[in-house]
Formats: C-alpha cells, structure tokens, sequence
C-alpha cells in the first residue's frame, strides 16, 4: 500500500509547486495508471515515492514505512523502473542482476532461481552473458523490469515503462504488471498512452499541472461523460478545464 | 556552407568545455585565470632548477645555462605532444560517439577531419603551452632575449604539434584502415594500444640505451659533459626538437627550411587520412568481441557488500571502456611496463646487479631522504587522476536506480574510493619498492616508504574525489566529455599543478634556508600528514551534502 500523506514538492527557491500538497491512498492488488501530460508532475511524483527526490513538505508511507525516516526498509518494500533503461551499460546481465538482487538481500540460491525463471518468461536468458551495452533499447528495458522483478517487491512503481518496446515484450511487461497485481502488490506507473491505461489499469490518477484532477476507476470516471466517449477526449477535457 | 559546418563542429567541440555557466566574458576570463594558475605552478615546479641555477652554472660552467633550460623545454614538450596528439586522434576522430551523427551528413571527409584536426591542435597547443612557455620565458631569462629567438621558438611551438599529428594520422588511419576489415573494435582497441605503447616504450629504451653508449660517467661533471653527444645520437627520435634547437640557438636558416617543409608535409598528411579515414571509421561499432563470451548457465551468484560490488564495478566499467580506459588506467599500466622494462633492462643487461652488489647504499640513505624521495615522486604520479575526479558524474544514467535502492550510498561510494586508491597505490607500490628491492635496501627503509607511500596516496585521492562531490556533473552524454574534459577533471587538474608547485617551491625554500633534509622531510610528511585529515573532514562533509543536495533537485 502507498500512502501519500500531504506530500507537495517545490524546486530550488521556486514558490511554485511542481507536486501541489497531495493526500493519495493506493491500495494493494491494483494496477494504477498515472497519466498526465508532459511536465505535469508524474515523474516528480513517482520519484517522490520512490525516495529518489525529497518531498518539501508530508510523507510518504510505503507499507506503513516513512519513505523519509526509515527509507531502507521502505525502499525494501518496492522496486522502481526509470525512465531511461541506459544504466550499468558496463555490467552484463548476469552483473546487473546479481547487483540488483544482493542490495535487496535475495539469497543467491533464490536469486539464481529468480533470474532463470524471469528472463525465460522475458526471453532473455540467452543474452544475459553480454554486456547492457551491447543490448537494443528494449532488451535493456526488459533487464530493467527483471532486476525490478527479482525481489518479488510489494510496490512495483514504473516510470513510462513501456516505451521502446516492440508489441511482444510490451505484451509480456503488461501480463506481468498484471499477474504482480493478482499477487495482492501494488503497481503503480506512469503512462502517455492512454490506450494501455484504458485497457490494464484498474485506477487511473490524472495529474495536470502539479495538481491531481482525478482518482478513481475508469468506470466511474467514463460515467460522468456522455455515454460512447473515449478516454482520450475525456482526458483531454480535463486537461483543458484544468488550464 | 562547409565553412558553416567546421565552425558548427569546432564550436561544439569548444562549447563542450564547460567550466562554469557564466558569460562568455567570464568564462574566458575565467579560462585565463586557470592558465595563469597552471603555468604558476609549473614555475613553482620548476623553481628548485631557478634557485640552484648559480650551483648548477659553476657544476657545468662549459654550459649556457638558458639552453639546457630550452633544451629541457623542447624535450618534455616533444614527449607530451607525442603522447597527447596520440590520445587525442583516437579519442575524437574514433571514439567519439558523435562521430555516427555527423555521419550521415553530406560533409566530405577532408571538411570534417580538418575540422577535427584544427580541435586537436588546438588542445595540444593549450597543453604544451603550460609546460613549453615557462621553459621558454627561462630561455630568455638566462640566455638572452631576441626577436629572431622568440620567432623561431613560436615557430616550433607552433608546428611541433602539426608534425605529431602526421605522424599520429599515418599511422593510426593505417590501423584503423585495416582493423575495420576485421569488423572488431575490440582487436582495434588492443592493436592501437599496444602500438602506442610499442612506440613509447621504443622510445625511452633507445634514449636509455644511446645515454648509456657514452662511456662509463666516473662523475656527474663528465656524465653532464655528455649530453651534447647524446643529443646528437638520439636525433631520429627527437630530430623535430633538435631542428628547433638548432634553429634558435644558432639561427640555422636550412634547419628552418626543414621544419617548414615538414609542417606543410605534416598537413599535406590530412589528403591521405582522408581517403583512408571514413573506410576506417565506418562500421567501427559494429564489431564483436575477440573474446567471445560464452553464453554459461550455470552462473554463480555471488553475495558481495555494496562496497564491494560497487569497487568491482569501478573496475569493470573502467576496463570494459575504451574511453574510459585511455583516460584513466592507461596511463597508470604505461608507467608501470616502461618502468618494469627500464628497470629489468638496467638490471639482468646493464649489469646494475653486479654494480650494486659494491655499493653499500643503505649508508648513503637515512629515513628523511627516504620519506622525501618517495613524497616527491609519489605526487608526481598519483594526481592528475581522471578516474577519481569522474568516479561520481560517471554515475549520472545509473545514479536515479542508485538512489532507489535500499542501500546506504556513502558506504557503497567507499568502494570506488578504494579501487582509486589501490589503483595508485600498487603503481607507486611496484614503482618504489621493485627499485628498493633491486637495490637492496634495507626493511626500515621500506617501511618508510610503504607509510609515506599509502599517507600521501590517500591525500591526493581524496582530492580529485572531494572535487568531483562538490563540482560533480551529471550532464553528459559522450564518455569522452565526462572523463576528460568535465567541470571536476579540469578544477582536478589546476588543483593537482597547485599542490605539486607548493610542494616542489616548498622543498626548495625550505632546503635552501635550512640546509637539513630532516626539517625537509618532516615538514613535508607534517603537511600531507595534516592534508589528509583534512580532506577526511571534507569527504564526509561532502557525502553528506551530496546526498540531501541530489534529492533536493
């Protein structure tokens, strides 16, 4: 479960919000769509939670740990894919992983286990011998969810996961996303595709400059429009009310 | 529209190096200021041979004092632009990724290769300067001033580098030509390495090889008194150098005619490079491996520290790039096999075994001369390090995954303290003790220098690593940009000439006012030993802030 209690983020001197003060409850066993346009505050949000950026005022809680007071154990508790796969390009597979499972302490018998069976299911158990390098930008981005996989995290957070993807990895990352959830985890990423939203996620939370606009399933968020209408015009209504 | 292109080239390449982001008047005025501090240093590096100028004019009174000054001038700038111009034709006309955008442009070779070229001739030029100027002002000081001087030593200044990179076109372009038949860019790295380190390695054994031809030196008078025939004999290696001094010392008019026939033949070489250049660079990224990595299965996992793992990391990443790797590494491997060559060639052929076995030279030791030997040659090699002063901004894709973990991150950035640490250590390590071994002596002398050796190897690392905490740089995208010509390597380096000057003009001062190398050596084991704690402070405090710094941001 993640529990955003009054978080807001402001950068440097600025007196404007990047995060405008939040109050969110997610709940376990869901898949949860963050969508938004460009600049509107995901990233800042998702790195919020994920302890990469401070807060300047609130908390975060991840499992019932601060993600400010007690960041390790939080951090435990969750994995986080960024939205750039170009990391440890001088580590092969094998490497990246390793390094992933030992800081969050998986016995290696386990994480030997864990890596056979995740990068089978993601078609990449012939390449994890070869440096990141020399992978395409949606092999690294399969290494990436694998190593966030690895520790089976109770909080999968993903930032624009699926971009760069061709349609089958895209495929597999999506029966994931789903399957973690059915497990009774939590999943939360950001999106621009409002298709994969519509289609995989169980909430949606629409964020438009710095503030959020809505929380809720799709259902009840379809039933507040005209009957027929797509969630890209009823996004894209939001927004432009919200400017 | 070509010339549009050069300069768009050229200028990018300028603009890469950043210092501060201030106006274009401050930046230059700031770039101004970091020469001036460099060449101040390399005169106070050089003071020791200023203040002792009149003990070294009644040791060789035959000698003008200003030509051995140009003469040493002219040699390190000689072995310099050699090694640099080397570095740098690899570096930006093979291994810069930019290489792939430009491409696919319809720019012909010989604009983007001059373009190129004009860039590297302008970083060698910055780079000799530093050092061939100071040497040079020396010249005018102690020899004499004249206009004509001043010209031909602007001449040689000036076309020095334009013959180092003919010789660096030919010979890499030939390589490179031939490697990309293979289709392996690893083979490439190792070919071109291993001829570079050929070349130099030929160098310095036939100069030592040619000084050793002289006769048997029974006193240093005699052993000074032979320079001038050494000099003569190792022309084919120096013979731009020895034109040069020729030229200015005895105004040969045929040896000018030689160095600008050279120089224009030197930039003549650019026609031939650019017909083998783009069949050289096309298709170099493409390569495997020559060591093709088996694809194993059965894979141990192993169960490290985050020190550890982020140590082993260091070195993979620094030996798996070949960037990084002839940025940082590189020149630690170089000095240590030329050393381990010198060493074993004056030992097993020259006969310093036999030699030494009649000299008692632990009598002629005592602990200060030992702790001031090995302080002097030991800032010598381990600053100017590139690995340590990018350690941090090298992190800048991963440093976002970094933070995500559950790990604590000052404990794991310990590890890549350490590796630069070890990496230093070891190389004065094998440089001090294999000479104290072949010399036979004694354990306490050791000791000494084992202390002296890790005190001062842990203050100049803590440096450039202090350095890239506070300055650190995160916004790169060529490898090439990070490790040699970012915010921290250059801050790195001015501090690196400061301290080696302080330390240089302090041994001279303090040597010539007291006449006792023991308040030598303690005051400067006193000033390292103080450093360090220092610097100790300063890391932690850094760590610290770095850590609420980047989440703020």
């Amino acid at each position: 479960m993640i529990k955003l209690n009054n978080i807001s983020k402001k950068y440097g001197g600025s007196s404007k919000f990047a995060v405008a003060p939040v109050n969110l409850t997610i709940d376990d066993g869901k898949i949860i769509g963050f969508i938004g346009p460009n600049g509107a505050g995901k990233s800042t949000t998702l790195n919020m939670i994920s302890g990469i950026l401070s807060p300047s005022e609130g908390d975060i809680l991840i499992n019932n740990h601060s993600i400010i007071h007690d960041a390790l154990e939080a951090k435990m508790e969750m994995s986080y894919v960024q939205d750039n796969p170009d990391v440890f390009l001088k580590l092969t597979g094998y490497e990246y992983l390793n390094f992933i499972g030992n800081a969050y302490k998986v016995e290696p018998s386990l994480l030997k286990e864990r890596i056979a069976t995740l990068s089978k299911e993601y078609l990449m158990d012939d390449k994890l011998n070869q440096l990141i390098d020399s992978y395409s930008h949606g092999m690294r981005q399969k290494i990436v969810v694998i190593g966030a996989l690895i520790h089976d995290p109770k909080v999968l957070l993903l930032d624009e996961p699926l971009t760069g993807l061709d349609p089958q990895a895209s495929r597999i990352l999506k029966d994931s996303m789903r399957d973690h959830a059915n497990k009774g985890n939590t999943v939360l990423f950001s999106t621009h595709v409002l298709e994969v939203a519509e289609k995989l996620c169980d909430e949606i939370i629409i964020i438009n400059q710095g503030q959020i606009v809505y929380q809720g399933s799709l259902e009840d968020l379809k039933a507040k429009y005209q009957e027929g209408i797509s969630l890209e015009d009823i996004f894209l209504t939001i927004i432009s009310a919200n400017v | 529209m070509f010339s549009k292109i050069l300069f768009n080239i050229f200028h990018k390449d300028t603009q890469s190096i950043r210092l501060l982001k201030t106006s274009k008047l401050k930046k230059s005025l700031f770039t101004l200021f970091l020469f001036v501090v460099i060449i101040g240093s390399v005169c106070a590096i050089i003071s020791p041979l200023i203040i002792y100028s009149d003990d070294i004019k009644k040791l060789i009174p035959m000698f003008n004092l200003g030509i051995i000054f140009l003469i040493i001038g002219f040699y390190i700038m000689y072995t310099i632009c050699f090694i640099s111009v080397f570095g740098y034709m690899y570096a930006y006309c093979y291994l810069d990724k930019n290489i792939n955008n430009y491409l696919v442009l319809p720019i012909n070779p010989k604009t983007f290769i001059n373009t190129k070229l004009v860039f590297i001739y302008y970083n060698v030029i910055l780079i000799c300067g530093i050092v061939f100027l100071p040497f040079l002002a020396l010249y005018f000081v102690y020899g004499g001033f004249s206009p004509i001087s001043l010209l031909s030593a602007l001449f040689y200044f000036l076309t020095l580098p334009i013959i180092m990179i003919y010789f660096a076109n030919v010979i890499i372009g030939t390589i490179m030509f031939f490697v990309n038949k293979l289709k392996n860019k690893v083979l490439a790295k190792y070919l071109v390495v291993g001829l570079y380190m050929a070349i130099i390695f030929a160098i310095y054994i036939s100069f030592l090889i040619i000084t050793q031809t002289g006769g048997e030196n029974e006193d240093i008078q005699a052993l000074i008194a032979s320079v001038t025939g050494i000099m003569n004999k190792i022309k084919p290696v120096f013979f731009y150098a020895n034109l040069g001094v020729s030229v200015l010392n005895h105004h040969d008019i045929f040896n000018f005619i030689i160095m600008l026939v050279l120089s224009i033949g030197g930039y003549l070489s650019i026609i031939y490079f650019s017909k083998v250049y783009y069949p050289g660079v096309i298709g170099f990224n493409e390569g495997g491996s020559i060591f093709k990595r088996k694809n194993k299965t059965n894979v141990k996992m192993q169960n490290n520290s985050m020190t550890k793992w982020f140590f082993m990391k260091e070195f993979k990443e620094l030996t798996r790039n070949t960037t990084y790797f002839f940025n940082t590494l590189f020149g630690n491997i170089i000095v240590v096999v030329i050393y381990l060559g010198i060493m074993a060639y004056q030992y097993f052929i020259n006969g310093l075994k036999e030699e030494m076995a009649s000299i008692n030279i632990n009598s002629l030791l005592s602990i200060p001369l030992v702790i001031v030997i090995v302080i002097s040659i030991g800032t010598f090699f381990t600053l100017f390090n590139n690995g340590a002063a990018s350690s941090l901004s090298r992190e800048a894709k991963n440093i976002k995954i970094i933070q995500s973990l559950p790990i604590n991150f000052t404990k794991a950035f310990f590890g890549k303290v350490l590796f630069h640490f070890l990496v230093d250590f070891f190389t004065l390590f094998i440089f001090i003790i294999i000479a104290m071994s072949m010399l036979s002596i004694n354990i306490t002398y050791m000791g000494i220098a084992i202390l002296t050796i890790i005190i001062v190897t842990l203050a100049t690392i803590l440096i450039p690593i202090c350095i890239d905490l506070r300055f650190y740089n995160f916004d790169w995208e060529s490898e090439t940009v990070v490790v040699k010509r970012s915010r921290p390597i250059i801050l790195n380096m001015v501090c690196s000439f400061v301290l080696m000057g302080v330390i240089y003009a302090m041994s001279a001062l303090l040597y010539i006012n007291t006449q006792d190398i023991k308040v030598l050596a303690f005051s400067l084991a006193g000033f390292f030993i103080l450093l360090l704690f220092v610097l100790i402070f300063v890391y932690n405090k850094l760590t610290k802030r770095f850590m609420s710094q980047i989440q703020e941001k």
